[in-house]
């Protein structure tokens, strides 16, 4: 599914992206410790996650995650979509949970 | 009288300024009074032997010290008598870290300097990020070589017992809790006050060279030894 289409389907609130057009996502993960994160998402995911912090847009570019979600109404700290911007690391955000946007998406993928 | 900031972080830490070699830092202990300071980096320890080379040149003693993080994504700050055991677990860390790059452009270099102020080496591995040891096998680990446990920041919005875990189990066999100093100075603590059954300690969790000293702990006794001070503060189950 394109970005584009997610962004939509899940009426997120962009925050900081690039090329939805484009951007391709394929698979979904849900995970609040970035080290699980990094053993467990897949390339071209879409990352639901509480955590706002700077941190998880290192680990955004370390999995080539598609777009990092933040659930719960969770604020980025100023200096993640600073990060997010000049690494060119897609996030939005959105008020439902991850399991409320997990099961909007089921079969979707 | 001794005054010890057992929370220091060195060029190694990505998130640290990247002057902070160990000549700067102790040279900044010495300015700001401190007999005894540990170098705490995350998940490394690459600057505790510049730094004991240095020690007698400031008259500063170096105890050593990492700032693990935990699976669960909680930091503790583990202190040992001996570097001995900080380098048996440091290979510890080692092994138990995802073997990933550093990604500097968000996290920031992690500069190893020598004891001249040069830098000899860049770590390019990726340090800021959990282990995969759990708490408690933390503690037996830290323990099983001497050293002293001290979950650092506890009540920090991340990174901490509070954040990650909700409570703090009275249990776990910590050996102190450590307060951000400026909760320590807002809540008014002083040394000998206790949470949960641990004694509360506060130090400097200096990033920033100016940082180094701005908090610590104090005891009467003059000495440089970490089982006296330890024994001083009453923390008495490590060692």
């Amino acid at each position: 599914m394109k970005l584009k289409h997610l962004i939509q389907e899940l009426a997120l609130c962009p925050l900081h992206v690039v090329d939805e057009d484009e951007t391709e996502v394929t698979a979904a993960y849900c995970g609040d410790l970035l080290s699980d994160v990094l053993a467990h998402a897949k390339p071209n995911s879409v990352w639901f996650t509480i955590q706002g912090h700077v941190n998880v847009v290192a680990v955004a570019q370390l999995r080539d995650i598609a777009c990092v979600v933040l659930v719960n109404g969770s604020a980025p700290d100023p200096q993640t979509i600073a990060k997010a911007r000049s690494q060119g690391v897609n996030l939005c955000g959105s008020e439902a949970s991850s399991a409320e946007l997990c099961m909007k998406l089921a079969g979707k993928l | 009288m001794t005054r010890f900031d057992f929370h220091v972080h060195t060029a190694l830490s990505a998130c640290a300024e990247d002057i902070m070699s160990p000549r700067q830092i102790l040279s900044r202990a010495r300015t700001a009074g401190l007999q005894v300071l540990a170098l705490t980096d995350h998940n490394a320890s690459a600057h505790l032997a510049p730094a004991l080379e240095l020690a007698g040149e400031f008259g500063v003693t170096v105890i050593p010290g990492i700032e693990v993080t935990s699976r669960e994504e909680v930091h503790l700050l583990a202190l040992f008598a001996a570097p001995e055991a900080l380098a048996d677990f440091q290979a510890l860390i080692d092994a138990s870290l995802p073997v990933e790059e550093n990604v500097s452009a968000v996290f920031g270099e992690q500069v190893v300097y020598n004891a001249r102020d040069e830098i000899v080496d860049v770590d390019n591995r990726l340090r800021q990020v959990g282990t995969a040891l759990g708490l408690a096998q933390l503690v037996q680990e830290i323990r099983g070589r001497q050293g002293v446990v001290i979950p650092a920041h506890v009540f920090r919005n991340r990174y901490s017992l509070i954040s990650q875990l909700g409570f703090i189990d009275p249990a776990s066999g910590f050996d102190a809790l450590e307060l951000q100093w400026r909760q320590w100075r807002r809540e008014h603590h002083r040394r000998g006050d206790r949470l949960d059954g641990f004694p509360l300690l506060t130090g400097s969790d200096a990033h920033f060279l100016e940082d180094v000293g701005r908090a610590y702990i104090e005891i009467e006794e003059t000495t440089a030894d970490l089982r006296r001070i330890m024994q001083a503060l009453q923390i008495g189950n490590g060692l």
